[in-house]
């Protein structure tokens, strides 16, 4: 049976995960463009990656490009499985409470 | 860990909203600058078709391959909000699409050269409205309408169908790339 995910329900994780597992597997995203996309701020974003991290749902790459430092981000194969499995049980919650 | 039906439905309409935001933001980052070069290439392509008495194909030759390298460019340069496999993927998808029209020039020939000039934007407009399957809607509308508009250029403004499609076709394009580099990000 699904269980919920409490790092990944966190609001901001969430939409930091919901917006990972978009890409297709082998696709980063740059740190940049993810700061922009959920309007967080550098410091707020770091913080909230830095469980994902932990946690082994997201990889951290930095590099550099052109001598500037760049940061890029995807979900690894464990974090897309818990964050499906999450889905799965958010859906279960709602189909528990359907009328029968 | 509990949830009350509530927050679960909350939580799921989260991730649907986070998952178009993305996508569209992806498609803003990789199609924008697509978009805008080739509507630019279209009407100056067309444009020039229009009105210069020379062959066609001293002007779509060159401008088709100064527009290949600079697509190439923008594809593959740093730095841009998503790298991975996908761009280069689209990239070989539009370079054999080309290599098809490209080989039905040289099995039609001789052709109408109007025609044809419509026929090769509707195979690429094809691949718009196929790549909305994934991109989303917006595409698929871009898509079919430079197609629609190709047709009725073809079969109504026979003798000003390099300028309709250097406006309709052309523009729209460029148009289509402004409206998702502003709105999409």
């Amino acid at each position: 049976m699904a269980e919920l995910n409490e790092t990944i329900h966190q609001s901001t994780r969430l939409r930091i995960m919901s917006s990972l597992v978009t890409l297709e597997t082998g696709e980063q995203m740059d740190f940049r463009s993810l700061t922009d996309l959920l309007a967080l701020t550098d410091g707020n974003l770091g913080a909230h990656l830095l469980k994902l991290e932990e946690a082994g749902y997201v990889r951290v790459e930095k590099s550099f490009v052109d001598r500037k430092p760049r940061t890029h981000l995807s979900v690894t194969a464990k974090g897309r499985a818990a964050f499906e499995e999450h889905v799965a049980a958010l859906q279960a919650v709602l189909r528990a409470a359907k009328p029968k | 860990m509990n949830l009350s039906p509530d927050e679960a439905e909350s939580a799921l309409a989260d991730i649907d909203r986070m998952v178009a935001r993305t996508r569209r933001a992806v498609a803003a980052g990789h199609w924008a600058q697509q978009l805008v070069l080739w509507g630019v290439v279209w009407m100056l392509g067309f444009g020039a078709s229009q009105f210069l008495r020379v062959n066609e194909g001293f002007i779509w030759g060159p401008l088709s391959l100064t527009g290949a390298v600079v697509s190439w460019w923008i594809g593959f340069r740093d730095p841009k909000p998503i790298r991975g496999a996908v761009v280069q993927r689209i990239g070989l998808f539009f370079l054999t699409l080309a290599g098809f029209a490209g080989v039905w020039a040289v099995i039609l020939h001789p052709f109408n050269v109007q025609h044809f000039g419509a026929y090769v934007a509707t195979v690429f407009m094809f691949a718009y409205v196929v790549g909305g399957i994934w991109f989303g809607r917006f595409f698929i509308w871009l898509g079919l309408g430079v197609t629609a508009a190709a047709v009725t250029g073809v079969l109504l403004l026979p003798q000003w169908l390099n300028l309709w499609m250097a406006l309709a076709g052309g523009g729209s394009l460029v148009a289509s790339g402004l409206y998702i580099r502003r709105a999409w990000r």
